[in-house]
């Protein structure tokens, strides 16, 4: 009898510290976003997230969000196939290389880039001809954010392809069916979710990078600042509530994007039975 | 010869996963590969189907050679171990893949599927999914699936493996009859020797990636060829030296030797015996119940042989002394196996 | 039938990045003739409020002029870190900096010719700033001249000058008066020198971080900081600070120029031009004033006299002998600099 008692003690035990860590935080964080935003009350709130250079930092922000989310997809899906089916020398290398960019510092990752596309790079003056600027211009932003999620769905989906095996694609080819259809059919949908998942992340550290965008972006207002960047750049000047207005668009945008995730769940589920 | 091996090697590495191996298999039957685990009788099914490239040699399926041929494309359909159902499709899905990817019209398509689905036994089930399937079923699955694009060349690898005893049993009666019944050249793996007897028209016996034997399950089993067989297959106890026993003939250069139970007849003190004279005593070691018959371990001459006895006969007890009559063994060299019979059996006369 | 319709679109869509590239709307003398145009401005810190205003009269004043639709775009940040941005690949029209050193540096690595300054009229500073002292309210530690800040009770807040264009001329303005007070003479001054650093409590890297560890952290007992921000921090806290004007500053010449490559490729070097003379129109030279920075012209800095006090000693870069002997004596590693504050 008494074994029980303990058991059941010890069990709200984990569940309350849990609580308490996730409240301290996680909850009051946001509580405080969101109680700083609206401390100068609801109409300055608007005004601040519909100010012409956040709208434009809230724009930048997605188009490299979204830029990250096709590349790493991409990316993800082709090399976690090459690693996980082939065999080929250099294959453990490989793996470890791509895991790169998310290991070392944004910063680094940003310096970088000012390395190769800076002027003093021998690529700047062929781009230069061409009228192309990288660093210090929209495109060098969409590549820097692209750069550090790049292995995130390659790493969710590369553990399931190697718990799974390969037999199922093998019964599929013995019934005749090519690569294509053996991955749209029989591979894909076993790494749905766990590819989905790596979207989401890749989604979200790519709206949220700072270090490695702050390098190479040249703070050009209105051109060249994320979301990420206007909100240090209104914090800076001393424009707190509006700092914290700002972030709330991308607190609500982080939701958004579980909430996506929690309902195709559940859309999924319900489609199986 | 409709599935044909010619002097088949493949190595992995340093490893020999197949030495020179070459047999054939008759059209519209159902052969067995059985062997040890790790013996290599798994990479001869899979180079068969095209999963893995010999390394040497060739593999020919109805006359052509299908080496170069991909896998996809030999029209072979193939069971795997652990079934290998697609988890994300339903049964009805499953059993269609091999059509649908064929670009069958979705109406023959759904009557192929039904009707295999009654053949199978698994009416009512087509909308589920593998993880609501049991064992069993999931097999049944597996093979209809494999055989829904009409093959020519059925495998199985190790089918009944991840299954229960009980059921694996029926699964074994009923796949034959299926077989039997689509008359499709099958071939299995299997390291179960009571499934190869019992279901195989012909058994190959495989052993560190060579042939050792091929041959129907009686001739498999009353004349091994080879050492490995005669130990491999059947309760096989293997004595080092024969020559303890006294009545056998001597074979220059041989002198191991395997018997198995049925050679042996136990006769307890007091019951009458065929051969007083010809037979050995021993000391009963332990008592086995073995459901249909008492399994009973006797060292004789300092060996432990496995002896069965009647359920209704008169028990024994252990460290009771008895006779152990050996009507016959096996011995061996390296590849020649020797059956002797006890002289005994020759002698005319029966001393009273 | 689709491939060759995505790869007309493809060839189209390559096609026009490559012709805007290539500046098919020029006029003879290269300048840009589109009807909208944009001009970066890369600038220090503190003048985000100052060209809000400017860009606002500026744009409005070439719209009506030429009818082209002009868009500056700013940039901010520290004055070192956006010449050497500038100078990485970081295409400005314009940079507007805080100290005549980083526009050099621009210069040194070929973007800008190298007699700019003589460019445009007051060595290319339309406006220009000083060095004042911000202590608390009510002043409560008496601070009046930089000998208070040598006191030990006193704490100061000043950035680092390898890192923040503003501390270099604080550092200036102290050394100034040091140099008047002990006539000269180097060991009183460095020793004057050391003592003032000694009391620095932080050592911010830049100047904005060193007003706020002054305002949001209540460090300090004086920031030495510039005159438009030391106006902008008072008026933003009404009454919490106050601002005190030593008697020997400096003249802290913030110049403007055109980079010169990035205009020629752009097609806007006419438009960058006009943009930085405008600066010294009247009505430009009252926004500068209305921000806190001296106007060049000494009209409108008489009318706004009130902000903009002169009874006090303006020592000039040249009175140090410029900034490149400047950087080499003070600044360099192992600089007069370095030895104060090991």
């Amino acid at each position: 009898m008494k074994e029980k008692g303990n058991s059941k003690a010890i069990k709200w035990l984990l569940i309350i510290i849990s609580a308490v860590f996730l409240f301290i935080m996680v909850i009051m964080p946001l509580f405080t976003v969101i109680s700083g935003a609206l401390q100068k009350g609801l109409g300055f709130y608007i005004g601040a997230i519909t100010d012409k250079y956040t709208l434009k930092a809230l724009i930048l922000t997605i188009k490299a969000a979204f830029a990250s989310v096709i590349v790493t997809s991409i990316f993800g899906l082709i090399a976690a196939w090459a690693v996980t089916r082939y065999s080929f020398p250099g294959k453990k290398i490989i793996k470890s290389i791509i895991d790169i960019p998310v290991t070392i510092s944004p910063v680094i990752c940003g310096m970088i880039f000012l390395l190769l596309f800076g002027r003093q790079g021998f690529i700047y003056p062929l781009l230069d001809k061409v009228g192309i600027d990288v660093i210090f211009a929209v495109p060098g932003i969409i590549i820097v954010t692209v750069f550090v999620t790049l292995p995130m769905v390659f790493r969710e989906i590369v553990p399931v392809l190697e718990a799974r095996g390969t037999q199922e694609e093998e019964a599929a080819a013995m019934m005749g069916a090519d690569g294509w259809t053996i991955f749209r059919r029989v591979t894909f949908p076993s790494v749905k979710w766990p590819f989905i998942y790596g979207i989401i992340l890749s989604a979200s550290r790519a709206m949220g990078e700072f270090g490695a965008v702050s390098v190479i972006s040249g703070h050009l207002r209105g051109l060249t600042n994320t979301l990420p960047l206007h909100i240090e750049i209104l914090f800076n000047e001393f424009n707190t509530t509006e700092a914290f207005a700002v972030s709330s668009i991308l607190v609500i945008l982080s939701i958004a994007l579980m909430l996506l995730r929690l309902l195709l769940q559940q859309y999924s589920s319900r489609k199986r039975t | 010869m409709y599935v044909a091996l010619d002097d088949v090697n493949k190595n992995y590495g340093d490893y020999k996963a197949s030495d020179h191996v070459s047999f054939s298999i008759e059209k519209g039957k159902l052969t067995g590969l059985l062997g040890p685990s790790g013996s290599g009788k798994t990479t001869i099914l899979r180079m068969i189907a095209g999963l893995e490239t010999p390394d040497s040699g060739t593999i020919s399926i109805d006359g052509t050679v299908v080496n170069d041929i991909p896998a996809s494309k030999r029209g072979i359909g193939f069971v795997f171990q652990n079934y290998a159902l697609f988890s994300y499709m339903s049964v009805y899905d499953n059993i269609a893949f091999g059509l649908s990817v064929k670009k069958v019209p979705k109406d023959r398509i759904k009557s192929r599927v039904n009707e295999l689905i009654s053949l199978v036994g698994l009416k009512g089930m087509e909308n589920r999914y593998p993880s609501q399937l049991s064992g069993g079923q999931r097999q049944r699955v597996a093979f209809a699936r494999a055989i829904a694009p009409g093959p020519k060349l059925l495998l199985l690898d190790e089918p009944f493996a991840a299954i229960d005893a009980k059921v694996r049993v029926e699964l074994r009666t009923w796949l034959k009859e299926m077989i039997e019944k689509l008359s499709i050249t099958s071939i299995f793996v299997t390291h179960d020797q009571d499934e190869a007897i019992e279901v195989a028209d012909q058994i190959i016996i495989i052993d560190h990636g060579r042939v050792e034997q091929s041959g129907t399950p009686v001739e498999i089993y009353q004349q091994p060829r080879t050492a490995f067989t005669a130990s491999f297959v059947g309760n096989a106890t293997v004595i080092p030296d024969y020559h303890i026993f006294s009545h056998f003939e001597d074979i220059h250069g041989a002198n191991t030797a395997v018997i198995r139970p049925e050679f042996l007849h136990l006769t307890r003190a007091g019951e009458v015996e065929q051969f007083p004279n010809s037979s050995e005593v021993g000391t009963v070691e332990s008592i086995l119940f073995r459901g249909s018959h008492m399994e009973i371990k006797v060292w004789v001459k300092g060996s432990l042989l496995t002896v069965n006895r009647p359920i209704e006969e008169s028990r024994v007890e252990i460290g009771e002394k008895v006779h152990i009559f050996i009507y016959q063994i096996f011995v061996t060299t390296r590849d020649k196996v020797y059956h002797l019979k006890n002289k005994a059996l020759y002698d005319d006369s029966v001393v009273i | 039938m689709r491939r060759k319709l995505s790869l007309l679109l493809l060839t189209s869509i390559l096609m026009s990045l490559v012709l805007t590239g290539c500046g098919f709307n020029r006029d003879k003398d290269g300048n840009t003739t589109s009807e909208r145009v944009t001009l970066i401005n890369v600038s220090y810190d503190p003048t985000r409020e100052l060209y809000e205003s400017y860009n606002r009269y500026f744009e409005r004043k070439w719209k009506k002029s030429t009818g082209q639709s002009l868009d500056v775009i700013q940039s901010h940040g520290g004055s070192g870190k956006q010449a050497l941005e500038v100078a990485n690949g970081l295409k400005a029209d314009v940079v507007t900096l805080a100290l005549a050193y980083d526009t050099d540096s621009i210069a040194k690595s070929g973007l800008i010719a190298s007699d700019w300054q003589k460019r445009l009229p007051d060595n290319s500073c339309p406006y220009y700033s000083t060095i004042v002292f911000l202590v608390r309210k009510g002043n409560p530690k008496h601070i009046r001249d930089w000998d208070d800040l040598v006191r030990p009770d006193v704490s100061v807040l000043t950035p680092n000058p390898k890192t923040s264009g503003g501390a270099r001329w604080n550092y200036l303005a102290a050394y100034a008066y040091a140099l008047e007070k002990y006539d000269n003479d180097s060991t009183k001054v460095f020793g004057f020198m050391r003592d003032l650093y000694r009391n620095v409590s932080v050592l911010d890297s830049g100047a904005r971080a060193s007003t706020t560890s002054f305002t949001e952290n209540g460090q300090g007992d004086v920031l030495i900081c510039w005159e438009n921000e030391a106006y902008l921090t008072e008026k933003n806290d009404k009454g919490d600070y106050q601002i005190i004007y030593p008697s020997v500053s400096v003249k802290a010449e913030t110049p403007v120029s055109i980079v010169d490559s990035v205009v020629k490729s752009h097609g806007t070097k006419k438009i960058a031009e006009n943009y930085l003379k405008g600066l010294y129109d009247e009505r430009a030279q009252e926004i500068c004033a209305r921000n806190y920075y001296r106007p060049s012209d000494q009209r409108v800095l008489d009318k706004y006299k009130k902000y903009f006090p002169t009874d006090f000693k303006m020592v000039t870069i040249d009175d140090f002998g410029g900034w490149e002997k400047v950087a080499k004596k003070h600044f360099s590693n192992g600089g007069i600099f370095d030895r104060i504050y090991s």
